[in-house]
């Protein structure tokens, strides 16, 4: 297996790279964890591949008091090594450490995660549930978009061809709000079989609950208090059916992995 | 002859299908140990294929007799992470037919994990009177047989 020729060009500028996204065929390349087997089995063949982590804006990593903000192409082996500062993003570090193996997240970024779009990626799933925003440069400007926005069907966003993800901003998680996270895998690195985060601030009122390793773009579920209280799998399996998950194993595996994930976020 | 006996601890999530290696012992007689080294590294390889056999390699084919398996993203092959630390035993009994009293020791590793880490899931569904057999054992065929066994007790209670 070995990719079609290809040509690739590094730039070090975000105006750069949306310049040579004009070109025919062009992609926009990071960490390569994911377009790279894509490329040597031929699922794609891009013409020329822009690879933006020579840019120091998207490696940068900048504090605020209620939210960080990532730059694109800060990897997840950043985030696993508890980079991040400050209280209330502790939560991302245990994501991180879960993804695929640690030569994947010494390459493997954030953002190029989020673009990639896979439907069973943690990334897309986790900052849908945490309400992260994205940061996206244009040639005509930047604009930001929600997370929940972003990704809109397996391997599809709204970022247009000559767009590139700059950074993302997460929130910290308040004193009161929690998260949960389970994920589904028969081995580490293999797609997930089931997939949920669930952010819980009951002070907020926010009960969100994520589900990921659908066949398209993640399901969010916006006030999931009352269905989590009322604890019926069946009503879960039967919302899930709902949304195009029909196979009873995808079904019984989503349903233990809402569960857990929610029972991780209500005190004990 | 060689003789070895295999012995897994096994945890089953009955929710999600999943099996976990908890603990994994292997004892063989490989005669004359000449290199143990390589003896524990042959024994240990054989057993990762036997892992795999039994949790999760398999070629499928299609209706037309397509191979669906053809790639490393179809076929799921046991990694650092799925094979658990093996803890190797040894037995020297010298055999009394070969020069050194030596013995093979290839096949004892890949042989054994089916039977010991099926009987061992067996064992803890055993109170839902659920017997499995059927390779690779995938959450799926796992949480189908579950499934099967508590709607037989739900018509066995109806009855």
């Amino acid at each position: 297996v070995k990719p079609a020729p290809f040509e690739i060009v590094r730039v070090n500028r975000v105006e750069d790279a949306c310049r040579m996204l004009t070109e025919p065929d062009a992609r926009v390349v990071a960490g390569a964890q994911s377009l790279g087997p894509m490329l040597n089995l031929r699922l794609a063949q891009p013409r020329t591949l822009v690879d933006v982590t020579g840019i120091p804006k998207l490696t940068r990593i900048s504090d605020a008091a209620d939210a960080v903000t990532l730059g694109a192409c800060v990897t997840t082996a950043n985030i696993e090594d508890g980079k991040l500062p400050g209280r209330g993003l502790e939560h991302l570090s245990a994501v991180a450490m879960r993804i695929a193996y640690r030569a994947v997240r010494n390459r493997g970024t954030i953002g190029g995660s989020l673009c990639h779009a896979d439907p069973s990626a943690d990334w897309v799933c986790v900052l849908t549930a945490l309400g992260a925003e994205c940061h996206i440069a244009g040639p005509k400007g930047s604009r930001r978009l929600a997370a929940d926005l972003f990704v809109t069907g397996a391997y599809q966003t709204a970022l247009a061809t000559v767009e590139v993800l700059e950074a993302l901003t997460i929130p910290r998680l308040s004193a009161t709000a929690r998260f949960g996270y389970f994920k589904l895998c028969r081995k580490a690195g293999e797609f997930a079989l089931a997939m949920s985060a669930v952010l819980n601030d009951p002070e907020r009122d926010v009960c969100r609950i994520v589900i990921g390793a659908t066949k398209g773009r993640p399901i969010i579920l916006r006030d999931a208090r009352e269905l989590m209280r009322a604890g019926d799998p069946s009503a879960l399996s039967s919302l899930l059916a709902h949304h195009g998950i029909a196979d009873r194993t995808a079904q019984r595996q989503q349903v233990a992995a809402i569960t857990r994930a929610y029972q991780q976020t209500v005190a004990r | 002859l060689t003789y070895v006996t295999h012995a897994a601890v096994v945890i089953v999530d009955p929710a999600t299908g999943v099996i976990e290696l908890k603990d994994y012992v292997v004892l063989e007689d490989g005669g004359v140990l000449v290199n143990p080294m390589i003896v524990e590294g042959q024994i240990c390889g054989g057993t990762a294929q036997g892992i795999g056999r039994c949790l999760y390699e398999a070629m499928p084919f299609d209706i037309n007799g397509q191979p669906l398996a053809f790639t490393m993203l179809d076929y799921m092959l046991p990694g650092a992470t799925e094979v658990p630390y093996i803890r190797v035993l040894h037995m020297e009994t010298p055999s009394p037919y070969t020069e050194f009293g030596i013995k093979g020791l290839g096949e004892g590793g890949a042989v054994g994990p089916p039977a010991a880490i099926v009987s061992a899931v067996n064992d803890a569904l055993r109170s839902l009177g659920i017997e499995v057999c059927d390779l690779p054992l995938t959450p799926e065929r796992l949480l189908n047989a579950i499934e099967g066994a508590s709607k037989d007790s739900a018509a066995g209670a109806s009855l």
